[in-house]
């Protein structure tokens, strides 16, 4: 090893300097600098030792000074020398280290082309949408400006008639009451209250008093029905409060818990006290608290204006609105006021509900099928959203229409015109989904998103696909992948999904298939064993934005499917009841009912490939589809429409009251 | 004699190995060593000397090491690796052939290189 230190011996300043100006050009380690340094010096001091003056040694140092040459020369030579004697691992490492910078570089250069892309628009898929969107008629045949001013008359409910409207609303079909549970679910509530009633009378009057502030027994009207069906089930299976849930209890649960004698107690307790409440509360079909429904009525007086622009609406021909041309169709998709017709479908059906407490009930007849016809424009509406939005105006006018029949008071004539009206509505056909808009828009998406194709292009823009993001609605956004950082999310996105052409042959694949599957009922799909979610689950990752935008095109048709059963059912409930009425009794069959004229046709079940089951049974009858497990449970009704898992039918008549 | 540079180029490394095969050396013997055992003739400049024999060392034809005098100093000694051994021998013998060319070519007379 060289001296730490290296001192110079007796050398000219020349050839220190030299040597130092050399050493300082060569940079590198500094180990290494001195080993050098060392020899030069000693090279230097081995060649001047001999000589026998200053000056003779100032002269031979200069000519070895020539010799060694350019300074910054030879430092470079050494310098590519002593690289050269690295160990083979340093070499590597080094090696490695630079081919990861130069990576680092040209993929930053990427990123940035990549980042800067631009989209290019070509087709016009906005006017192509609007010609889709408006019929050949004239725009004063057209109801969206009256839906539209309906929407902008309508006036909000207050707190207490706002929180009673929304807890009846949330259950599956429009169910407000113990009542309107299927049968089933009631009994077993009576069984579990009869089972555990011991638990809710053992406690002393301060433990219930605790349960009652803990779960505001007093106000039960605030859990909706099914906060209610929750609590149920919930205790069918074993319960376990955990630091998770925990914070859904308020603390006065928490501090009951530890005056129980075991959380199977309270549990139980609990829920015998909360059921028979809103048992007892539940029971009328309206509130009973006067105050309450002079609110409730103030409410449907208030929006009479906007109900009167909606009937103006449901009677034209058609409905149709104008895409705005100079954004892309997402921006305008999501701009479809989806809250402000469910608010409107809620005035519609509590002035329905007034209407028979009144006595009305050929006006609440009136008020069913305008709020058919609203539906039904919708239905032909070209974008999804609008058509599940009439399917939800539709169904519910119909329940209500089959529920008018129930109450016994409907004479032939309005059973006969108001078959008339429904047939006359649906005069082109019953409309099922249409998804073609919904290509559009995927199309339209893609154009605004991607850029153009060709070598190395046709990439997601992450902008593009970040302002895409932040535009649609939280309910169309793949849940999945918005549980990891937003940069890292839309940079994966953008950097691993299919290019343009791949996503765009791979969009027509889909949208034709599943258009062709909407088109088949649940029955249809079931006997040729058709799944899409098989299809789509099969697409690989790379199509996240076509994972996005695909609707479930069989669920989504079913719905259509199911639909039609009911406009059926209920075409087919009326001529049952003017057949009652006129001949005294029930038919045998709904063949009587068709080759008398009564219907023209026989209501097709979307479960089976017959018609829905009729059974008259004493001085009624029960009509009902099959239901999702596609097999006769006899008429024995599973809320919804039945259960892959638990059967059971859906029952269209009696009416579940 | 000052040598055209491309011409010395491949012939240094050589002169430098069978040298050091006969016992290390270092910087400053070793170039001494090159002028005298060349008659005078070859001159290793002195700006070539390290960086060439730096570059053997990278190669595994020479290996180095520091050891002490007994004066105390310390020297950075080089001598011929195995490797650097049968290097020399392979291009002692293309010398040889090279020189045996020359000398019909050029018509020369007289000792060339002095056999290994």
């Amino acid at each position: 090893m060289a001296d730490s230190d290296p001192k110079p011996n007796r050398l000219p300043v020349c050839v220190t300097e030299y040597i130092e100006r050399v050493i300082r050009k060569m940079g590198y380690r500094r180990k290494v600098r001195r080993e050098v340094q060392r020899e030069l010096l000693d090279h230097f001091e081995d060649a001047l030792t001999d000589c026998k003056g200053e000056a003779e040694k100032l002269q031979l140092a200069e000519e070895l000074i020539n010799q060694f040459g350019d300074a910054r020369l030879l430092a470079k030579l050494i310098r590519r020398g002593k690289k050269r004697c690295r160990p083979a691992w340093q070499k590597a490492f080094i090696r490695g280290f630079q081919a990861m910078g130069i990576f680092i570089v040209l993929f930053s250069l990427y990123a940035v082309w990549f980042i800067n892309g631009k989209p290019t628009i070509r087709v016009d898929y906005v006017a192509k949408f609007n010609e889709l969107a408006q019929p050949k008629t004239a725009e004063d045949e057209n109801a969206w400006p009256y839906y539209q001013k309906a929407i902008e008359l309508y006036q909000p409910p207050d707190e207490n008639v706002k929180q009673f409207i929304d807890s009846r609303r949330r259950y599956g079909y429009f169910a407000y009451s113990f009542d309107d549970l299927p049968v089933d679910e009631q009994k077993k509530i009576e069984e579990f209250i009869d089972q555990h009633a011991a638990a809710w009378q053992n406690l002393s009057p301060e433990h219930k008093q605790i349960i009652r502030e803990g779960i505001k027994i007093d106000s039960v009207d605030n859990f909706s029905l099914q906060e209610i069906v929750d609590i149920v089930r919930n205790y069918f299976q074993p319960y376990i409060i955990t630091e998770e849930n925990r914070r859904d209890f308020s603390s006065p649960i928490r501090l009951a818990k530890a005056y129980f004698a075991s959380e199977e107690d309270f549990k139980f307790a609990m829920a015998t006290a909360v059921l028979r409440e809103w048992i007892k509360q539940g029971k009328n079909r309206l509130p009973t608290d006067p105050e309450f429904t002079v609110s409730l009525r103030n409410w449907l007086g208030e929006n009479e204006a906007a109900w009167k622009e909606l009937e103006t609406g449901s009677r034209k021909r058609n409905c149709w609105r104008h895409y705005q041309k100079d954004s892309a169709l997402w921006s305008n998709q999501d701009h479809f006021p989806r809250e402000d017709f469910n608010d409107l479908l809620e005035v519609g059906l509590w002035r329905i509900r007034h209407l028979v407490q009144d006595n009305q009930i050929k006006q609440a007849l009136e008020d069913c099928l305008d709020m058919i016809r609203v539906g039904a424009h919708l239905q032909n509406n070209p974008t999804l959203i609008a058509q599940l939005m009439g399917i939800c105006f539709t169904v519910n006018a119909h329940q209500e229409l089959i529920r008018l029949v129930g109450i016994g008071t409907i004479t032939v004539d309005l059973c006969q015109q108001t078959t008339e009206q429904l047939e006359k509505i649906y005069s082109s056909g019953f409309p099922l989904i249409d998804f073609q808009a919904e290509k559009l828009f995927f199309l339209d998406t893609v154009q605004h998103i991607f850029t153009e194709g060709g070598l190395g292009g046709g990439h997601v823009i992450p902008k593009q696909f970040s302002r895409f993001e932040g535009d649609i609605s939280g309910s169309s956004k793949n849940k999945e992948m918005y549980e990891i950082p937003d940069a890292l999310r839309i940079f994966l996105v953008s950097f691993f999904s299919a290019r343009r052409d791949e996503m765009t042959a791979k969009s027509d694949e889909f949208y034709n298939k599943g258009a062709e599957i909407a088109k088949l009922s649940p029955y249809e799909r079931h006997s040729k064993n058709i799944n899409f979610d098989d299809m789509v689950k099969s697409l690989p990752r790379r199509y996240i934005l076509l994972n996005i935008f695909l609707p479930p095109f069989d669920l989504v048709g079913d719905r259509a499917f199911r639909n039609k059963a009911l406009y059926q059912a209920t075409i087919t409930i009326f001529a049952l009841q003017r057949w009652k009425i006129e001949k005294g009794a029930y038919p045998n069959s709904l063949q009587e009912l068709l080759d008398a004229g009564f219907i023209k046709q026989l209501p097709q079940d979307p479960y089976s490939d017959g018609s829905l089951i009729y059974r008259r049974q004493g001085d009624d009858f029960t009509l009902y589809s099959v239901g999702e497990d596609f097999a006769d449970n006899g008429g024995v009704e599973n809320a919804g429409w039945g259960s892959k898992e638990n059967g059971g039918d859906h029952v269209f008549w009696p009416v579940q009251e | 004699m000052k040598f055209e540079r491309e011409l010395l180029k491949g012939f240094a490394p050589v002169v430098v190995l069978e040298i050091l095969a006969r016992g290390a050396m270092y910087g400053y013997e070793l170039s001494e060593a090159v002028e005298k055992r060349s008659g005078n003739i070859l001159t290793l400049g002195r700006g070539t000397l390290y960086p060439l024999l730096y570059n053997l060392e990278a190669k595994g034809l020479i290996q180095a090491e520091w050891q002490q005098m007994d004066n105390g100093r310390k020297r950075r000694y080089y001598q011929i690796t195995g490797k650097g051994r049968e290097k020399l021998a392979s291009q002692k013998e293309q010398w040889q052939q090279l020189q045996q060319a020359a000398n019909l070519v050029f018509g020369f007379a007289g000792p060339g290189l002095a056999p290994a």
